[in-house]
């Protein structure tokens, strides 16, 4: 158990305080500059993850920092996965693509989990993706969330560069598959 | 299906946004995680609005500030803990040597949950939490143990965790979540377009070749050989797809042995080695003869059924162990960049004993090539047979340490480069038209020591310090077509 988790287990003004300094600037900025909420979302959305954290970790045991990272991010993903896909600017473009490609579906399917897995584009976009090796793959769904190329190449290891001149191929190429995935379905 | 148009690129992100949720939301990602939290972002959050969100927090029904639901557990976790020690005292429990961190349980139906498997953080993603079949039930063999004791007065229930010291069972048979179920297909669609791609970090390519085995002139067919040995997530992947085809009993034939380490005393390493994410990329070992060949089956039929199914129009490979001719030559002229050291490369011979000359003149040279450009190097000619535990795992640490960021649980070419050869370990090479099976390459550095572990394969059918790799006859190159001399 590390030093961390045994002071923020103790719930008390400190430690709060000692949570929001380690993981709730970093997430709000996070939230704000890559998933382009804005500030009240964002803020809202922090409170959620950190009342999460305080509520449950008391269950848990982690025997590194990084797995506590690891668990603090999956929450933080969770709540802004189910509370507030629905409110970012990017929801209402799911809509105009739904409707766009398929009205239908996007009446009958209304929870926002389920019309994203059963999502016929999204089936295609996975099995595209699994063609592509790891680092493409990363690559990719970095950038879509406004990562920057260097910020990237830190995390793949590879040279800003090759990133750049990848990622304009690429996503052409990925666009095309996912087509021409959904024309032969 | 309704008629679907085209998307955009600007679309496309949006999916890839969807994707990197779903994705994030079931599975903790300790990397990517690190990477968010360590990056510094333009924004500076407003003093006003902090300092309301931490009066929310501290203000809350029930209160965080107040410590009673710390208390309360602490509480019930000394009682526990006390009920433990003392049933374990009276020698009740069925004497696993696990630390209890799951979850104990009383008849009256208090609970105490200390878990460290991070499992539903968020509040809905668990495949283990919520199905019943699951609980205590983790993947490969290595059950959560639940220790029933019984006494006059109650009933206690301890599960613990089997990673810390598991207590094998060598027919039972892992219950394969949906969520590994996932994982691991999708890892196995990775090592199949790797192979089919015959990735250049992965595999090497050789010609035709005339050359001498054994003071023999004979001709080598055209193969492709793997550049590190077959990894413990690549195995993992394949007994993770032995139980999805409800193949039982292969599964059993190709579990691996992990109480080999312990025999040999290296106890963390049999309680990580191939449990452990990460060493993910090191080489299996502890697997036998016969599973290392039914593995190169699978990967052979699962490679064609993939051509089938995506309509490539390609001759089936074929997938095999190295024979020994192949490995010596491949060794001998530099390819694969195979490790080597004095007398490790050094290929014994019954007919010729150890030879060790002409051999390591050429890798000589390979060698001072690829130290200029690789610091690394250094590690790779290693001959770790006899180490001690910590000398083992202090060296494998200075590999993982250059690869601390990245995802686990996916084939990363560039590290399974690197950590393979930083735990390599002898192999298992069959004699071509014989039953002979020799034990090549590093973690033997003389005559004595390769017939001392010779001997330990022997007995146990699989060693510690015995891995495999795979060799591809690809019928589709041109190249590869017989030599006509």
């Amino acid at each position: 158990m590390t030093d961390l988790v045994k002071e923020i287990r103790k719930k008390d003004k400190e430690a709060i305080k000692m949570l929001y300094n380690h993981y709730g600037k970093k997430l709000y900025g996070y939230a704000v500059s890559k998933w382009n909420l804005n500030e009240d979302d964002a803020w809202e959305l922090i409170y959620k993850t950190l009342y999460k954290i305080l509520e449950v970790i008391d269950k848990y045991t982690f025997e590194t920092e990084s797995k506590f990272n690891g668990f603090i991010y999956q929450v933080f993903i969770n709540n802004l996965r189910n509370d507030y896909a629905g409110k970012k600017s990017r929801y209402i473009d799911i809509i105009k693509l739904e409707e766009k490609h398929d009205r239908e579906l996007f009446e009958k399917e209304e929870h926002t989990e389920e019309r994203v897995s059963d999502n016929p584009y999204m089936k295609c976009l996975k099995k595209s993706l699994e063609q592509l090796e790891d680092w493409k793959r990363v690559l990719l769904l970095m950038k879509a969330q406004n990562f920057s190329y260097e910020e990237i190449s830190k995390y793949v290891d590879k040279p800003e560069e090759q990133l750049k001149v990848y990622h304009l191929r690429a996503k052409q190429v990925l666009t095309d598959k996912v087509n021409k995935c959904m024309n032969n379905s | 299906m309704a008629n679907k148009g085209p998307i955009n690129e600007s679309e496309l992100d949006i999916l890839l946004q969807d994707l990197h949720l779903e994705e994030n939301a079931n599975v903790p990602n300790e990397n990517m995680a690190n990477f968010v939290l360590e990056l510094d972002y333009p924004v500076t959050p407003d003093p006003k609005k902090e300092n309301e969100l931490l009066t929310r927090l501290q203000n809350k029904p029930g209160g965080f500030g107040s410590g009673k639901f710390y208390s309360y557990l602490l509480v019930i976790g000394v009682v526990m803990i006390a009920l433990f020690y003392f049933y374990s005292q009276k020698g009740k429990t069925t004497g696993t040597h696990s630390n209890i961190t799951q979850e104990a349980t009383t008849s009256s139906g208090t609970e105490l949950q200390n878990n460290n498997i991070i499992n539903d953080p968020g509040n809905n993603n668990l495949d283990n939490s919520t199905n019943p079949l699951l609980k205590g039930v983790d993947t490969f063999g290595h059950p959560k143990k639940v220790v029933q004791v019984k006494t006059d007065t109650a009933i206690v229930k301890i599960k613990v965790q089997a990673v810390q010291k598991p207590v094998e069972n060598e027919n039972s048979i892992p219950f394969l979540t949906e969520k590994d179920r996932l994982k691991y297909k999708h890892i196995k669609g990775q090592i199949i377009v790797n192979l089919i791609k015959f990735n250049k970090g992965l595999y090497t390519k050789i010609p035709a070749y005339k050359t001498d085995y054994a003071g023999k002139a004979i001709i080598l067919d055209a193969f492709t050989i793997r550049n590190v040995g077959i990894t413990n997530l690549e195995y993992k992947t394949f007994l993770a797809d032995l139980l999805a085809q409800n193949r039982h009993e292969d599964y059993l034939k190709c579990r691996v042995r992990n109480e080999n380490w312990t025999k040999q005393c290296y106890y963390n390493l049999a309680d990580n080695y191939f449990q452990d994410a990460a060493y993910n990329d090191f080489p299996v070992v502890n697997v036998s003869y016969d599973a290392a060949k039914l593995f190169c089956k699978w990967l052979e039929e699962e490679t064609r059924l993939y051509m089938l199914q995506n309509n490539l129009k390609l001759r089936p490979l074929q997938v095999r162990l190295p024979y020994d001719e192949e490995w010596v030559f491949a060794a001998r002229e530099g390819y694969a960049k195979i490790a080597f050291e004095k007398g490790y490369n050094t290929i014994y011979d019954e007919a010729v004993g150890l030879v060790n000359k002409s051999f390591t003149n050429r890798v000589e040279l390979v060698k001072k090539r690829v130290e200029r450009v690789d610091t690394l190097y250094g590690l790779y000619s290693t001959n770790r047979y006899g180490w001690s535990e910590k000398e083992m795992t202090d060296f494998f640490e200075v590999g993982l340490n250059c690869y601390k960021s990245g995802p686990l649980d996916t084939i990363y070419v560039e590290r399974m480069k690197v950590l393979g050869k930083i735990g390599h370990v002898s192999e298992m090479i069959p004699q071509k038209n014989s039953n002979r099976l020799w034990l090549s390459g590093l973690s033997w550095k003389n005559k004595e020591e390769y017939q001392k572990l010779e001997n330990e394969f022997k007995t146990n059918s699989s060693s510690p310090f015995v891995g495999f790799r795979v060799v591809i006859i690809n019928p589709n190159d041109p190249e590869y077509k017989k030599p006509f001399w």
